[in-house]
């Protein structure tokens, strides 16, 4: 529940007033400001869909999926910072659920890492590429997310644990012991 | 609109016995809940209550999640409370409240404009035959118009989700046919959810069931479903009263009415070859109820 | 950080997808479906609030009225015990006097907890839990009530010991202190324990609380006398800010959304 006050005051929050003033713009009724929220937020939650669904047709579905719950519950958002958690959260769910209702197979995240391979310039760059794959695919699926979180979608460790629902200390020890093996393996 | 339950569990700690320190109240309940009445059938004690309760958020479940329309209640708080209306098994009313202070009391805790609440009380009150007893003090009415009252409350909201728990005990079979009607009205693009023991209150408005038994669902379908599982094991047989003893112990009892010429009319689950001349009747929801758990 | 630039990159894999056609759709769709739900309109929550004033504010001032009546009855009683009574008892009742002041405040405190407990002896709870406004709503009204209350009756005790002749220092030492110390230790168990939990212990930690600070207080001037009372006066100021923090707890959301029955 309360976390000592040292910590909150070293974690570096991003302020997020945009968002909470887009948001407050658009329930005063200025439709444009909706707009302007999701082409802020597509790509990145179109990156979060892409780790998590098979193929890019599914991680479209889902995105779209999660903005039309957006609007559906924006209601419930209080503007005061949090807005990105509070998406990422519905981001989350969407893709369990719609994964569920797709095949059961196991979606591999190196087949993912194969479907949308970057075409690099280069053999190092290519090779680099294969390295950080082959780390993150050693990690097991729960750090595989805390890892996606903080430096793909570059969340805070907060908003982290308020999408994961796990406490601040596991996410900071987890990411912590996620690092350290991935940088084992990258350096040999 | 649609509410799921996935795998979610509630544990209790078990401070009356020791090395079996945790209680399994609801244990990986899988349900999903489209618009219509949906029955939810199981002893006491096979964590009705606790689930319900869970359904409407105002317990957090130890594991899994509840989704309404594809996102976690937890992350929607008061915006999902919004949109249910909730009837607990046991429920009161502060004593100096009449019926028209109660609904107005617990329309301002919904969150109720006040001319929308005015109509909506004044419609309910119709609706529920309560117009005479509008001022009267809520503790000195009868059971069946208590329970009225609580229908009302639940319902001021026009919520989109109606859980009621065990609302038809301490009802007489008047009171619980003309609930059932009511019900039946109401469910129109709803999803309501009705838990109950008595099984007939939900056996003709109920349009799916779910049966719970020590906090896992066993089974859920219609009722044609659910039935047809014991389809050719009901019979109904007419016998002398004073076999009557005997064939207790062979079979399983579900009813039985006394003849006028001293005979007994059993209706009984069982093998056909268990009393002779036994016809076979089609089974009901309340027969399955007594296969499943049948009375010690 | 050398390694987040190139992670973040490596996790990049949109940027290699063609999606502003179906970013455009989505914002399309998003708003065809804005259009189609309406939003519930609800009260704000002082509305609420005020609404509750003519169910249960006036039923509150009267139980507390009669408590203080009776508060004052027993001052009045100790206060009247004169020489004519005997020494001995005349003595003692001008001793207790001020430690009296110690124990109505206290009973201050400790009125407000039947009053608090009525939801689950009515088996209200559970329903109230389940509204929108919730136990948030429903708690701080009946705390702004309750607390206006404490107020008036703590001022008429004031009033009334200045009355009887008790100095100031003794009033805010016997009868503020231990109500603040009571209060704030009694809000902060009542949000953190469930009601069955709270009607057992609430009432004996309340008096408790208030009865050990007393203590400190008959003590502390006599080892203290001039510092003493400076410390107080922060004490005071601690129990009144942890009072409105509790407050403000309970009014932000985060903690009761999900409120536990057991």
């Amino acid at each position: 529940m309360a976390e000592p006050l040292r910590k909150i005051r070293r974690t570096k929050e991003p302020a997020l007033t945009h968002e909470d003033d887009l948001i407050k713009q658009f329930k005063k009724g200025r439709q444009e400001c909706l707009d302007e929220l999701i082409r802020l937020y597509y790509p990145v939650i179109l990156r979060y869909c892409l780790w998590h669904m098979p193929d890019k047709d599914s991680a479209q579905d889902a995105v779209q999926e999660t903005f039309l719950k957006l609007v559906r519950f924006i209601g419930r958002y209080e503007p005061r910072g949090q807005f990105r958690a509070f998406l990422y959260r519905i981001a989350a769910n969407t893709c369990t659920d719609m994964k569920r209702s797709l095949s059961s197979t196991e979606f591999l995240t190196e087949q993912i890492i194969e479907n949308t391979r970057y075409e690099e310039n280069g053999f190092q760059a290519a090779n680099d590429r294969q390295q950080l794959a082959t780390a993150y695919c050693a990690l097991d699926n729960e750090t595989r997310e805390l890892v996606l979180l903080r430096y793909g979608q570059e969340l805070t460790l907060r908003e982290i644990a308020t999408v994961t629902g796990l406490p601040l200390r596991t996410v900071q020890t987890r990411l912590r012991k996620a690092v350290k093996t991935m940088r084992n393996i990258l350096d040999g | 609109m649609e509410i799921t339950l996935e795998h979610v569990s509630k544990y209790f700690k078990d401070k009356a016995r020791k090395g079996s320190p945790v209680k399994k109240a609801v244990d990986d309940v899988n349900l999903h809940l489209t618009p219509g009445v949906w029955g939810l059938l199981g002893a006491n004690g096979s964590g009705k209550t606790t689930l319900m309760r869970m359904v409407c958020g105002i317990m957090k479940p130890t594991a899994g999640r509840i989704c309404y329309d594809g996102v976690d209640i937890s992350q929607l708080g008061d915006f999902y409370r919004e949109v249910i209306g909730y009837l607990p098994q046991e429920f009161g009313f502060y004593p100096e409240f009449t019926v028209q202070q109660y609904l107005e009391y617990i329309a301002a805790l919904k969150g109720i404009p006040d001319t929308q609440a005015k109509h909506k009380i004044d419609e309910l009150l119709t609706r529920l035959s309560l117009e005479d007893v509008r001022k009267k003090k809520i503790i000195k009415l009868s059971g069946g118009m208590k329970r009225r009252v609580g229908i009302g409350q639940a319902l001021l909201n026009d919520p989109e989700l109606l859980v009621l728990d065990e609302p038809t005990s301490g009802l007489d079979p008047g009171e619980r046919v003309r609930f059932r009607n009511l019900l039946s009205e109401f469910a129109q693009d709803r999803i309501v959810l009705i838990s109950t023991h008595i099984v007939p209150d939900v056996e003709y408005i109920a349009a799916r069931n779910a049966i719970m038994k020590n906090g896992t669902i066993l089974q859920t379908g219609t009722t044609q479903e659910l039935v047809s599982q014991i389809h050719g094991k009901v019979f109904q047989a007419i016998i002398p009263s004073q076999e009557l003893g005997m064939w207790e112990s062979e079979v399983q009892i579900i009813n039985l009415r006394n003849e006028e010429d001293g005979s007994v009319c059993l209706r009984y689950l069982g093998r056909p070859s268990d009393i002779p001349n036994a016809a076979p009747q089609p089974p009901c929801l309340e027969d399955l109820y007594l296969y499943l758990f049948p009375k010690s | 950080m050398n390694h987040k630039n190139q992670w973040n990159s490596f996790f990049a894999i949109e940027q290699q997808i063609h999606y502003s056609r179906h970013m455009q759709e989505t914002i399309k769709l998003a708003h065809s479906a804005n259009a189609m739900h309406t939003a519930r309109c609800h009260i704000p929550l002082r509305t609420m609030v005020a609404k509750q004033v003519k169910f249960f504010a006036l039923k509150i001032w009267l139980f507390q009225g009669l408590v203080l009546a009776a508060l004052c009855a027993l001052l009045f009683q100790l206060y009247s015990i004169n020489a004519a009574y005997g020494i001995d008892a005349f003595t003692w009742a001008k001793h207790s006097l001020p430690k009296s002041l110690c124990l109505c405040s206290v009973t201050v405190v400790i009125c407000a907890i039947p009053l608090l407990s009525r939801p689950t002896r009515y088996k209200m709870a559970e329903l109230e839990q389940s509204t929108y406004f919730s136990v948030r709503g429903n708690l701080l009204a009946q705390l702004l009530f309750i607390g206006t209350g404490d107020i008036g009756m703590l001022s008429v005790l004031v009033l009334l010991a200045i009355r009887l002749q008790i100095a100031g220092d003794t009033i805010f030492l016997s009868l503020i202190i231990p109500f603040l110390t009571a209060a704030a230790s009694g809000l902060m168990l009542w949000i953190r324990t469930s009601p069955s939990f709270f009607h057992k212990a609430g009432a004996i930690l309340c008096g408790l609380s208030a009865l050990f600070v007393y203590k400190i207080t008959d003590n502390s001037m006599l080892f203290l006398p001039d510092t003493a009372f400076y410390v107080w006066i922060l004490y005071a100021l601690i129990c009144i800010a942890v009072l409105y923090r509790e407050c403000k707890k309970l009014y932000c959301r985060g903690i009761f959304d999900m409120l536990l029955t057991e």
